[in-house]
């Protein structure tokens, strides 16, 4: 029993509820109250990672035996999982500071906000399907909202797209988990594999509400709307962490439990995987808003830590874990960098930017800095995990499915080339000459972000040993 | 296959119809509701069909029943709003977002 893991859920929640009650007349007591609550949450998770990486697997339950009681465990995996949650989210918290002024009632946006890292964490700590589906659907309802929270047409159109195309998917996962427990009589993660076979309808089912969740092709139509229209903070936990955690990480878990690796099934998985990684890149390169474009390079992104899952291999796995610790790092960067050069310059159509690495020096470094993580420059991150997927494919004998990822990783390069110069480079527009750079809050956690995305890349083989081995071992347990 | 099982699936057909057919955002609500209570049906009648009751696929139908209800206000509150945008609830008309 370790009451470190009910505390991740407490202190969120509780700042949300604070945040309601004393931050309506001031939006600095919400910043203050949202971005200590963010920073203890963090301290907690790097507790609670301190112990799991030592091989502990921390558990906590109350209200009777699994399914029925809550029961809460967390692990290698659920621990790094909720070190990106945690410190992707108190990037946006800080960012929020500066960005959200422009929008009313900051009080609203932190409470929405908490509720979602509530549900994030929620779903990370489940020891089983039922409290990880509960998870997702608290996260899901504020994700929905903050989407929303514009309240402009394209804002409460893109939301309610999602609401429709999100609730579709938790409808697939309720009648998947019911399939699941009256085949095999038991819903938790630590479900040996020998307690029977799983039929095809159940596994249909949860991999149709998961893909739905993690918006791989083709189940993505709603994504590009959700995350280009919702505010950049909130874009940045969506795309960075979001949508990892309540698609892929339910995913790895049952990876063991109801895929057998090598079967059927995991081919599926490829193609989707592989139809992900074209469609994204593809249809990313055709994209004239910079959000879009961003929104369609996280399909592709989560398309090659899909097949990294698929392959299901130690050595896939790792890749897996890395590429999406990566993606949080550079596409929270991108939508931040996004979101200030939205701020201060008034648009966000490539076409009417340009030359701004003058006028935002930092904005402009730290992006150039994430181009070379995300298109796979050696030295920076995206480069080894990318490598890894690759060669892991290739190892496993899927050949094909390498020769289809490295092509993704060339159209990446031409679709962020063209962002890169049509906003950073080039001629500065006349209308444009007097932007400033944001506030520190606002370019403090794109340097945090930059600073991963090469500290990662240049200490990797010590990341992967502390940090992903440790974790892609929790994966396999069941195997 | 029990009268429940067979009534759950055909709310769920209903449902899904409204959802794929219906082009009024309300009916579209109605559809996702009628859907989820069907799915709920379906989950909870599987779990009485035996000699003991299965509680866990009861608070599994619960949690859905809660989940939908809470969305569907949601929903329902986003097509409210979109109405006062556009002053009308035809779904066709909303493309604002699209490529």
């Amino acid at each position: 029993m370790s009451a470190l893991l009910p505390a991740l859920i407490v202190v969120p929640l509780l700042s949300a509820g604070v945040v309601a009650l004393v931050g309506r007349g001031s939006s600095r007591t919400s910043d203050a109250v949202a971005n200590v609550g963010m920073i203890v949450t963090t301290a907690l998770v790097l507790m609670v990672l301190g112990q799991a990486l030592g091989g502990a697997r921390l558990q906590w339950s109350a209200g009777g035996a699994s399914p029925l009681g809550i029961n809460l465990a967390a692990d290698a995996l659920s621990g790094l999982m909720l070190l990106v949650v945690a410190v992707g989210a108190l990037a946006a918290t800080v960012y929020s500071i500066g960005y959200m002024e422009s929008y009313t009632s900051k009080a609203k946006y932190y409470v929405l906000f908490m509720l979602m890292v509530t549900g994030l964490n929620m779903v990370l700590l489940g020891a089983d399907i039922l409290n990880m589906y509960v998870g997702i659907e608290v996260a899901a309802l504020s994700c929905y909202a903050l989407v929303a929270y514009g309240l402009g047409k394209e804002y409460l159109e893109a939301s309610f797209k999602y609401q429709v195309l999100g609730t579709v998917g938790t409808l697939c996962l309720v009648s998947g988990i019911g399939l699941f427990y009256l085949q095999t009589g038991d819903l938790s993660f630590a479900l040996s594999s020998a307690s029977g076979p799983v039929g095809v309808l159940p596994v249909i089912l949860l991999l149709s509400g998961l893909s739905l969740k993690a918006a791989f092709v083709p189940y993505h139509a709603w994504l590009p709307d959700a995350h280009s229209t919702a505010p950049s903070p909130v874009s940045a936990v969506l795309s960075g962490v979001f949508i990892k955690v309540v698609g892929l990480y339910g995913l790895m878990r049952l990876l063991f439990l109801v895929f057998v690796p090598g079967g059927s099934f995991s081919i599926i998985l490829m193609v989707i995987a592989a139809l992900s990684i074209l469609g994204g890149a593809f249809l990313a390169l055709v994209q004239t808003d910079m959000k879009r474009l961003l929104a369609y390079c996280t399909i592709s992104q989560m398309g090659y830590v899909l097949l990294g899952v698929a392959v299901a291999t130690p050595l896939a796995l790792v890749g897996a874990l890395f590429h999406m610790v990566n993606h949080a790092a550079f596409k929270e960067l991108f939508f931040f960098g996004a979101g200030s050069v939205e701020k201060q310059a008034g648009t966000r159509t490539i076409a009417s930017l340009g030359g701004l690495n003058s006028r935002m020096p930092i904005t402009g470094v730290t992006s150039a800095i994430g181009f070379f993580s995300v298109s796979g420059c050696p030295p920076f991150s995206g480069f080894w995990s990318k490598l890894i997927i690759i060669v892991a494919a290739i190892q496993a004998g899927y050949v094909g499915f390498a020769v289809v990822a490295a092509l993704g990783a060339v159209v990446t390069i031409g679709y962020f080339l063209k962002y890169e110069l049509g906003v950073f480079f080039g001629a500065l527009p006349g209308n444009l000459t007097d932007v400033r750079e944001g506030p520190v809050s606002m370019w403090a956690p794109m340097v945090l972000m930059a600073v991963f995305c090469v500290a990662l890349g240049l200490a990797f083989p010590w990341v992967i040993e502390y940090l992903l081995e440790p974790a892609v071992s929790a994966v396999m347990l069941g195997a | 296959m029990s009268s429940l099982a067979l009534f759950s699936i055909a709310l769920i057909a209903v449902g899904l119809y409204g959802v794929l057919a219906k082009v009024n955002l309300l009916k579209v609500v109605i559809g996702l509701v009628i859907m989820c209570l069907g799915i709920a049906g379906l989950v909870i009648g599987a779990g009485s069909a035996g000699a003991a009751v299965a509680p866990v696929l009861q608070t599994v139908g619960l949690v859905a029943i809660v989940g939908g209800a809470s969305v569907a206000s949601l929903l329902i509150v986003t097509a409210v709003r979109l109405y006062e945008k556009y002053g009308s609830l035809d779904i066709r008309q909303m493309r604002r977002l699209k490529g």
